[in-house]
């Protein structure tokens, strides 16, 4: 796969051309999650993943949005499913308009034209929120949600879905039944064991099926042993600025 | 935590923390630094001392050592010890010296003390002039031996060994001392808020934490994106 050339980036800094191919231990994490999430369903299709966190900035379109990525190197079709219907963000990272989306998608006044297909991932669509709706976790529990995300379970290979956090709205919880697997983002030094505690509880409550947490931000005190058994990563040695992704 | 504190997790507080202990003992070894080099001013003391014995001896050619002499000697040396620090030694020495100290400031200034098992007589004044704390020290000496007649009935001869000399080391404060003292008290501080501030912090850290609390897969550790290595860094 040849390295892209473009230099677009998101506000992080980290576009979607930004480490294709990258040996950074972020891409790597990415690489390990696409692993686990394979081998973590092996009685059961693992089609329909929902992200989700106990609490808000956790990292959530992050990881959904690093995930999609991830996957669709693998030459599997992946749709990105923005349903945060409250303070939507994905469409932000991937750099496209957000005028119409899944609100319009559920109402019925809009078709597949709203998939939008990304230049550099190919086998990578998103559907954004498009406006947002004021009864959000009603649309997410409708009928006319679940048929579309039967047609999407039909279209593609995986979806994952970007959610609002647990603790305060229950669109996660309603969206849950839709999915197969529901991860927990969890930051490292700032999401509360009590936090956790409680996400997991409602998420049992629903019947969700949670296959496990992700561990963002950690910190290099955190990777002292994990971090470095984990992927390897010599954190003393420099970083070679031959390795380093090409976003500038 | 419920569980049990092995040195692993000790070191790993300590680690995660350092910065607390660090900060703490900085703060407090640049006010100590402050305290003693810049705040306080520096205090001299200026030592003279004083032996009691007989006047009649001078001279005299000595048959033997009376011991029962030399422990008058003793007991009076304490004696005069404490009538060093009398108000009238100290008036006449502030009326003497035109001092602006009241007698009571002098005499937190003065320390008196017999040396050991012997007749001599330690006068010692502290002041943030070196000359000045000799000086007093001095005049205190002359003003006991002036009027020591006129106290008490007894005339024995004080006699002034060393007469007080400025001396230009100040005995306070010690700036080393200070700082070492704020060093240790800082560095325990510190290693016990950082214990305090670990242990009131429950948030989720590591991987562990994750399991351990919660019993959940860890599906993936993504290092902070905002550090440098997690994204321009090699994983392997």
């Amino acid at each position: 796969m040849a390295e892209p050339t473009k230099t677009k980036t998101d506000s992080y800094g980290y576009g979607y051309g930004g480490y294709k191919g990258s040996r950074s231990p972020v891409a790597e994490a990415f690489r390990v999650l696409r692993t686990n999430l394979q081998f973590a369903a092996v009685d059961k299709e693992m089609k329909v993943i929902l992200v989700t966190s106990a609490s808000p900035n956790e990292g959530k379109s992050t990881v959904v949005q690093y995930l999609a990525q991830t996957i669709s190197q693998t030459g599997k079709k992946v749709m990105a499913l923005d349903a945060d219907l409250i303070n939507p963000t994905l469409h932000r990272r991937f750099n496209i308009p957000n005028q119409r989306g899944l609100s319009n998608l559920i109402v019925g006044d809009a078709d597949s034209t709203v998939f939008t297909t990304l230049k550099d991932y190919p086998n990578l669509s998103v559907i954004t929120t498009g406006p947002i709706p004021p009864n959000s976790s009603e649309l997410l529990g409708s009928a006319r949600m679940k048929h579309l995300m039967d047609r999407l379970r039909e279209e593609y290979d995986v979806v994952i879905m970007d959610t609002p956090p647990i603790l305060p709205v229950t669109d996660a919880v309603v969206a849950s039944s839709l999915a197969d697997g529901v991860i927990l983002v969890v930051q490292a030094g700032k999401t509360r064991n009590g936090e956790v505690r409680h996400a997991q509880e409602v998420l049992e409550a629903a019947h969700a099926n949670l296959l496990g947490a992700v561990l963002n931000r950690a910190r290099r005190t955190a990777k002292d042993y994990y971090y470095s058994r984990t992927y390897g990563a010599d954190g003393s040695e420099p970083a070679k600025p031959e390795e380093a992704p090409p976003e500038s | 935590m419920e569980q049990e504190l092995s040195l692993r997790d000790v070191l790993g507080v300590l680690r995660r923390r350092a910065w607390i202990v660090l900060v703490v003992v900085f703060v407090a070894v640049a006010l100590a630094a402050l305290l003693s080099y810049v705040i306080m001013p520096p205090i001299y003391q200026a030592s003279t001392s004083l032996i009691v014995n007989e006047r009649q001896n001078v001279g005299k050619p000595v048959d033997g050592v009376d011991i029962g002499q030399i422990q008058t000697y003793r007991s009076l040396a304490v004696t005069y010890a404490k009538i060093i620090t009398s108000r009238a030694v100290l008036q006449d020495t502030i009326d003497t010296l035109k001092l602006p100290e009241t007698v009571k400031q002098l005499t937190g200034m003065t320390t008196v003390q017999v040396e050991g098992q012997t007749e001599i007589i330690g006068v010692s004044v502290k002041d943030k002039d070196a000359a000045r704390a000799a000086l007093i020290a001095n005049t205190v000496a002359s003003s006991f031996i002036t009027q020591l007649p006129t106290l008490v009935n007894r005339v024995e001869n004080v006699s002034v060994i060393d007469r007080a000399v400025p001396v230009t080391e100040q005995v306070s404060p010690r700036p080393l001392l200070n700082i070492a003292v704020a060093l240790v008290a800082a560095l325990l501080l510190g290693i016990l808020l950082a214990f305090m501030v670990d242990y009131f912090d429950d948030t989720v850290k590591t991987p562990d934490d994750v399991k351990k609390f919660f019993g959940l897969r860890v599906l993936a550790v993504v290092p902070d994106m905002n550090a440098k290595e997690g994204r321009h860094g090699r994983a392997y």
